[in-house]
């Protein structure tokens, strides 16, 4: 393929406008100029790949055309991307997911009232909101309380396997997978009489497969298609729906992924050699590892912060650490690709649970697709990951303005307590509540978060704080600053906890946007003085 | 300044990332060890009761990301410390160069009243490693303790997997934050310098 030299500057022209559209909505920041890799740049950022020694990997090598660029939104013909992942990643968390769309009231709900199971017929309906509670009246309450009770058994094992190390994990996932089988013959007789639990699971993939992804742009904001998304994306069609959602405005095309990943592999390969090099200089008396700590220094610690962290991003799931695995790897390709996408940026911890949870759902260069265009496109993760300061302060002044409107006497009582939203926000921001929450509860929150952008992030957030309020209300600071940082999820049920993130009123994105640039003004003035 | 309330102290770990802060405080407050810890995002909160000279004492521990960048946050998590851990791997000489980067950024952030005599405590964490070689001598570790401040940091040379130490290092932490706060008592005198270490080593000065 030819690609000119005039191609290949369009997707760093790109990742500039990101930048500026980043910065767009608080222009009253004073920024520092954003350093996007350029080809002026090259040489000098990656000594240790520098052109010279690795002549094929020349800029204009990159293919990024936009005839070679997939984007999602026409993506979705073949079969194979994301349904293959979804399932050869196993099943726990395919299998919770799916637990938990059949747990939601408002499919029994549907299916004995006709009235909402016309709604159902009618995709363009509003569906509402779920119902608090089922009709006592239903016949199906006494099967779906059962059913709900082993969920919590379920998820109890579940727990068992994150507490438990390596050794007991297999037999405790075995035994989960005998609860789940079980669990799943019971529901499935629940609604023999209509439609078998693969029929209706199907159903609802397929209305994700042949009529939301390909008419994304027009469905997004329809009532329907939010509603669905509030009860959970099916597992096995989420990964194309996060991809659809999120989209590739960035048009990062698998030709630049593989060169991206060649140069990260001999950046590695520089890191390895190198750090052979001063570990023995360090050994010797009066050693000298200096010159070469120096060469190294930039590249080094970003590889070496990777490599430190990808076994600690999702211990518990023990497929994905498996030897002989494919997921540590393409998340070391992931993170290591975007380390030279950009620079400035680098690796920042809380990364690697995000790339891993793409992963779990889409092949790699997918999921590094979705990772640079989720990060470099209109997002609060730049400067997060960065730990950009203002711009951090003024997400969580945000977030306490918010919290202030939506519940008063929470934030009162944080701030008399000295509970600073620190504590808890940098961890859920970063890791988009992979640290926080269980798997099966980030994944909804995520899907959440690729309808609605950063919003989401910060609606989650007032979601769980109002889910808990009751709690925390009768509260001192030691207790609070516990429960905040480890959140106790076994009593966090996905439907209500979606439930309360709905609820949440005071979060639109343009409230956000114009708390935002009023803590802008408020610092530049206060910087003024 | 005796009180039948107990003694809350803040106290704050820090070091570069995957020196063993969580595995060191997982071992202190629950007495546990695992291969599987997470990394650290932020900050993490822990508390134990603990008895010192018959008085309770409530320690609060911030448990805090190691990388590099996250420094820059530090200031909500570092204010108010009463004592600061700072922790280091025996096998990454890195690790312990970064020392002082981290004691720097402490005492801008945190901004105590006494930078100078501020009780830190240094912990050389992975003593049990045997098949890496050891990248920081004791003695090395030992001068840098010695030339910080005016008090000399008590330096622990610490295993989490194999509970070395660890408790009679957060004891001294716990005993330097309550030193701070009774005004009447003196500083540490030079010649107190603790070096506890179980394992014998033929580079170990003491």
């Amino acid at each position: 393929m030819d690609v000119t030299y005039g191609e290949t500057q369009r997707i760093w022209e790109l990742s500039d406008s990101t930048d500026s559209d980043l910065d767009n909505p608080h222009p009253l920041v004073p920024e520092a100029s954003v350093r996007t890799l350029s080809p002026q740049d090259e040489p000098s950022q990656s000594p240790g790949t520098s052109a010279a020694s690795h002549p094929g990997l020349s800029l204009d090598a990159l293919s990024i055309g936009t005839s070679s660029a997939q984007t999602p939104d026409s993506a979705p013909e073949s079969e194979t991307d994301s349904a293959s992942c979804g399932s050869s990643s196993g099943g726990i968390f395919a299998t919770f997911t799916r637990e938990e769309d059949e747990c939601d009231h408002q499919q029994y709900h549907e299916e004995d009232c006709p009235e909402n199971a016309r709604r159902q017929t009618h995709p363009s309906a509003s569906c509402g909101d779920l119902p608090s509670s089922d009709s006592a009246s239903s016949p199906r309450t006494r099967n779906s309380s059962s059913s709900q009770a082993m969920l919590k058994s379920l998820r109890n094992s579940w727990k068992k396997v994150k507490k438990t190390g390596v050794k007991s994990t297999t037999s405790a996932t075995k035994s989960l997978s005998t609860l789940s089988s079980t669990y799943f013959n019971a529901t499935r007789s629940d609604a023999a009489t209509r439609e078998t639990w693969e029929e209706r699971h199907s159903r609802m993939g397929d209305e994700w497969l042949t009529s939301i992804i390909p008419n994304w742009s027009k469905k997004k904001k329809t009532a329907r298609v939010r509603t669905l998304v509030f009860r959970g994306i099916p597992a096995n069609v989420r990964g194309r729906a996060w991809q659809c959602a999120i989209g590739n405005p960035l048009n990062v095309s698998e030709q630049l992924f593989e060169v991206l990943k060649e140069r990260a592999y001999s950046g590695r390969m520089e890191y390895i050699r190198g750090r052979e090099t001063v570990a023995m200089a360090d050994g010797d008396v009066g050693g000298d590892g200096g010159k070469a700590e120096t060469l190294l220094e930039s590249e080094r610690s970003a590889h070496k912060a990777i490599m430190l962290d990808l076994p600690r991003t999702f211990p518990e799931l023990t497929f994905f650490h498996a030897e002989g695995s494919h997921y540590e790897y393409a998340l070391r390709d992931v993170l290591e690709a975007f380390l030279y996408l950009k620079p400035d940026v680098g690796y920042s911890q809380g990364m690697s649970f995000l790339a891993a949870v793409l992963l779990l759902y889409m092949d790699p260069y997918e999921a590094f697709c979705s990772f640079a265009n989720m990060l470099l496109h209109k997002s609060c993760f730049l400067h997060f990951f960065r730990i950009k300061m203002p711009e951090v302060r003024f997400y969580l002044t945000v977030h306490d303005r918010l919290l202030s409107e939506e519940m008063p006497a929470l934030h009162a009582h944080f701030k008399q307590h000295g509970i600073d939203s620190d504590l808890y926000m940098i961890n859920w921001v970063m890791s988009l509540y992979c640290r926080a929450l269980p798997l099966d509860l980030v994944t909804r929150i995520w899907d959440v978060y690729v309808l609605d952008g950063d919003v989401a992030i910060f609606r989650a957030a007032l979601g769980i704080l109002r889910f808990f309020m009751p709690r925390l209300m009768k509260m001192k600071f030691e207790d609070m600053a516990y429960f905040l940082s480890h959140i106790p999820a076994e009593d966090l049920p996905a439907d209500e906890l979606l439930q309360s993130v709905r609820a949440v009123r005071v979060v639109t994105k343009k409230r956000f946007r114009d708390l935002f640039k009023e803590c802008g003004s408020v610092y530049n003035k206060a910087s003024e003085k | 300044m005796r009180t039948s309330r107990p003694r809350i102290l803040k106290i704050v770990i820090l070091g570069e990332s995957g020196v063993g802060k969580t595995s060191l405080m997982d071992r202190y407050v629950c007495n546990e060890f695992s291969q599987q810890y997470k990394a650290t995002i932020g900050a993490d909160f822990y508390t134990k009761d603990v008895i010192i000279d018959d008085k309770p004492v409530g320690l609060q521990i911030w448990d805090t990301a190691g990388q590099e960048r996250y420094q820059s946050l530090g200031s909500a998590f570092y204010r108010g410390a009463d004592a600061c851990v700072l922790v280091y791997d025996m096998t990454d000489a890195r690790s312990f160069d970064a020392l002082d980067s981290w004691r720097d950024e402490f005492l801008i952030s945190a901004a105590p009243r006494d930078p100078d005599s501020f009780p830190f405590v240094v912990m050389g964490n992975k003593v049990d490693v045997i098949d890496r070689a050891r990248a920081v001598p004791t003695k090395k570790a030992q001068d840098w303790c010695y030339s910080k401040g005016t008090n000399v940091i008590p330096l622990f040379e610490t295993s989490a997997m194999d509970d070395i130490n660890v408790e009679a290092a957060f004891d001294a932490v716990a005993r330097s934050g309550l030193r701070r706060g009774e005004q009447d008592e003196d500083f540490i005198p030079r010649d107190t310098v603790e070096i506890n270490r179980k394992p014998v080593d033929e580079q170990c000065a003491c």
